[in-house]
């Protein structure tokens, strides 16, 4: 049986192809991937570049700790859940949650939690740069 | 003496990413915030809207904090 859970968090590039391949499964009628891509602006200040800084080794834990949930609540072939740090420009990926299910509902609600799941509970920020020059530390609303 | 880690505007606000500080035997997550606060006025201001997590995970306000503990201030995520 090949394992279900992907978690990972490191600083290079995100490999989309390699979250495919996991994701792949004869029993999976559905994937669900959602991308975070950095956006160039907050509100209407122009973002530059931004690093995401990590408390690693809590982040994999809670990243897993995620995941569990997710194969708990949902009957889910795969997910697989990868978060890029360091400095990463606009229309960089920076967030990656995958899902393959049998059917299509549970993957999105599933991926949904997924996402909003990583925003609250994961050790991880975003300090953003901006093009006047000042930057700042963000905090997401959940 | 426990060690306690720090990141983002906490870790610069502090001007340092661990910094040991002296605690009673019987402290508790709780008793992080006001202890820091004290020493790095600077941090003050973010300590309220910070939780603690004790061997990595988010610990409750009256977790005991035992020798050894991995201790972390966690600021408001922005992760995602």
């Amino acid at each position: 049986m090949e394992m279900i859970a992907w978690v990972h968090v490191a600083p290079e590039a995100i490999d989309t192809a390699a979250i495919d391949r996991h994701l792949e499964d004869p029993a999976s009628g559905g994937r669900v991937l959602f991308e975070g891509v950095v956006r160039d602006r907050h509100h209407d200040r122009p973002v530059l570049s931004l690093e995401y800084e990590a408390y690693a080794e809590m982040a994999v834990e809670q990243l897993r700790a995620i995941a569990s949930t997710m194969t708990a609540r949902w009957p889910l072939r795969r997910v697989a859940i990868v978060h890029r740090v360091g400095q990463l420009l606009v229309g960089e990926i920076a967030v990656v949650i995958g899902v393959a299910s049998p059917h299509r509902a549970e993957a999105f609600e599933a991926c949904r939690y997924g996402i909003d799941a990583v925003k609250r509970e994961v050790p991880i920020w975003k300090h953003e740069h901006y093009a006047d020059g000042t930057s700042r530390w963000q905090e997401n609303d959940c | 003496m426990v060690i306690v880690k720090l990141f983002a505007q906490v870790r610069e606000l502090a001007g340092s990413s661990e910094i040991q500080l002296e605690l009673p035997d019987d402290a508790r997550a709780a008793d992080i915030a006001p202890a820091i606060a004290a020493r790095f006025p600077l941090v003050a201001r973010v300590m309220p809207s910070a939780r603690i997590a004790i061997n990595r995970a988010f610990a409750d306000p009256d977790t005991p904090i035992r020798a050894g503990d991995e201790v972390a201030v966690i600021p408001p995520v922005s992760g995602g």
